[in-house]
């Protein structure tokens, strides 16, 4: 019973103070800057080494050829996804770069698929950039 | 009277996980238990082994959700030394970090949910808001509140900067604070005394026997951790104080973690202050040697152990994991004779039971009412390979 006090003190704190609880849709939560969210492909970097599709614990990632500019590209199934980062860590091209987005709940699962299309894979040749990789 | 079979689980309000317990009860008393484990049995060990070292740590992370810190630290460090790797001092000063921060985590909710089971909803309230700073803090720190994915073959996968370390050591102060007035709600509180002194008792003698590990083990006097046994990974530069209490019961086992967070706290200002600078991570090959190695880590629930057997290349040839809960569910079995049917939520909570680690290993052979049993060399020559 000696805690009374105490308890007391803190409901009536409490009184005063504003709810905890945030009205999610109107009112916006942004997670922390380092947050493992959705990933973000850009194909113009991509040279279709499917390392991404390798080092997948999930098998989210399928590599699709693309025949008018005779190269794989990588098909994300976010549904399978379980947002580690492995493929943007394994990507040497750094064509995955990663975002904090989370709001992925949809009614249709057709929509967690996402796949380049053929226009937006244009014939060029990236160039190599300066990155640390640390599977060999 | 005649002795009733009550059983318990797999679904049951008081038990969160799915496990069956067939108690014998003669009344109120419990005169004889049975465990049948193997209801969420999902064969991990094998499908690690059809999958490469590199997707393994993520699948390592997912046998157990709230140690997930402890597994991916326990494979990792087997596979570093399976290929004689040195891991930079810094990246295994931040392996503390976060195996303290998870510890933290995961003895609050244990904590809680012990405070929630007795019917002390204000205390569970209180313990889980302590509980999100934390999950926040690793957020900040991993970038995920649970499944951290933070360590990897060869070091950590993220460096820190001032603005996290200034956020930790400010957190650890807050915590200690509230953390006082929670280990005396729990050294004087009338309602936590009388649900938990004297409940299921556990003797020294008998932990040793039937092998426990970890805070039960502690609970029951017999000092025991791997981090000041065996240290591995900054556990060897940071000495740490293992938390024994001699009351043997339940109240013991649940005040050896509410003694350990602080402990963590200790650990992870200590981890942050003497951090060394340099690299965070080398570089390492996707194919391993040949052998095999051993590695064990202290789980916030026991002693972990994992044993990879290489035969060169991509993939493991075998891996076997030995979780705490499967070495503690024998020694608290004993326990519960004698005790009254109210007091086995309590019992089993104050061992931390974590079912879904416990059940990866189960071999089940149960084919239309009828049971065998196979050798190990018969389960090789059918099912192996």
């Amino acid at each position: 019973m000696n805690f009374m006090p105490k308890i007391l003190r803190g409901v009536v704190s409490y009184v005063f103070k504003k709810p905890v609880t945030k009205q999610y849709p109107l009112e916006r939560v942004e997670p922390a800057p380092v947050f493992r969210g959705k990933m973000s492909f850009n194909p113009d970097l991509c040279v279709g080494c499917g390392m991404c599709a390798r080092d997948c614990p999930t098998g989210a990632i399928t590599m699709e050829f693309y025949p008018h500019v005779k190269r794989k590209m990588p098909k994300f199934y976010y549904g399978l996804c379980i947002f580690c980062h492995q493929c943007v860590e394994s990507c040497a091209w750094n064509a995955i770069k990663p975002t904090t987005q989370f709001e992925l709940a949809t009614y249709d699962k057709k929509q967690l698929i996402e796949r380049v299309s053929e226009q937006e894979v244009k014939p060029v040749k990236p160039r190599r950039p300066e990155k640390k990789l640390f599977y060999r | 009277m005649a002795i009733t079979i009550l059983p318990f689980g797999p679904q049951h309000p008081a038990l969160a996980e799915p496990e069956h317990f067939r108690f014998k009860v003669d009344g109120e008393v419990i005169v004889d238990v049975e465990v049948k484990i193997g209801y969420l049995h999902r064969g991990m060990e094998k499908l690690m082994s059809t999958k490469t070292y590199v997707q393994n740590i993520y699948m390592s992370e997912r046998i157990c959700g709230i140690c997930n810190v402890a597994h991916t630290t326990c494979y990792v460090q087997t596979v570093e030394s399976l290929a004689g790797l040195e891991v930079p001092k810094r990246a295994q000063f931040l392996r503390v970090v976060v195996n303290e921060l998870a510890r933290i985590h995961s003895h609050l909710l244990i904590i809680g949910l012990a405070a929630h089971e007795v019917g002390f909803e204000t205390m569970f309230m209180w313990i889980w808001r302590d509980r999100e700073l934390v999950m926040r803090l690793m957020e900040e720190l991993t970038g995920n509140r649970l499944m951290s994915a933070y360590n990897t073959i060869g070091g950590v996968r993220r460096d820190v900067d001032e603005k996290v370390i200034s956020a930790l050591k400010k957190a650890c102060t807050t915590l200690r604070e509230s953390f006082l007035q929670i280990r005396k709600v729990f050294l004087e509180d009338p309602l936590i005394r009388t649900r938990f002194v004297n409940v299921g008792l556990l003797k020294s003698r008998d932990a040793i026997a039937r092998s426990a590990v970890g805070p039960v083990a502690r609970g029951s006097g017999i000092k025991t951790d791997v981090r000041a046994d065996d240290p591995y990974q900054a556990y060897k530069d940071i000495p740490i104080n293992v938390v024994t209490y001699k009351e043997c019961d339940s109240w013991a086992r649940m005040m050896v973690r509410v003694d350990e967070i602080f402990e963590c706290l200790r650990l992870i200002e200590e981890a942050l202050e003497n951090l060394p600078s340099g690299e965070v991570r080398i570089p390492v090959s996707r194919k391993m040697p040949e052998g095999e190695a051993i590695g064990r880590v202290e789980a916030p629930r026991g002693e972990l152990l994992y044993h990879i057997i290489s035969k060169g290349g991509e993939k493991p040839y075998r891996i076997k994991i030995r979780t705490p809960t499967f070495s503690n569910l024998y020694p608290i079995v004993a326990t519960f004779i004698g005790e009254t049917i109210a007091d086995i939520p309590v019992i089993l909570i104050s061992i931390d039971p974590c079912f879904c680690c416990t059940d990866r290993m189960e071999f089940v052979d149960v084919n239309s009412g009828k049971v065998w049993y196979m050798s190990t060399s018969e389960i090789k020559r059918k099912y192996w390979r």
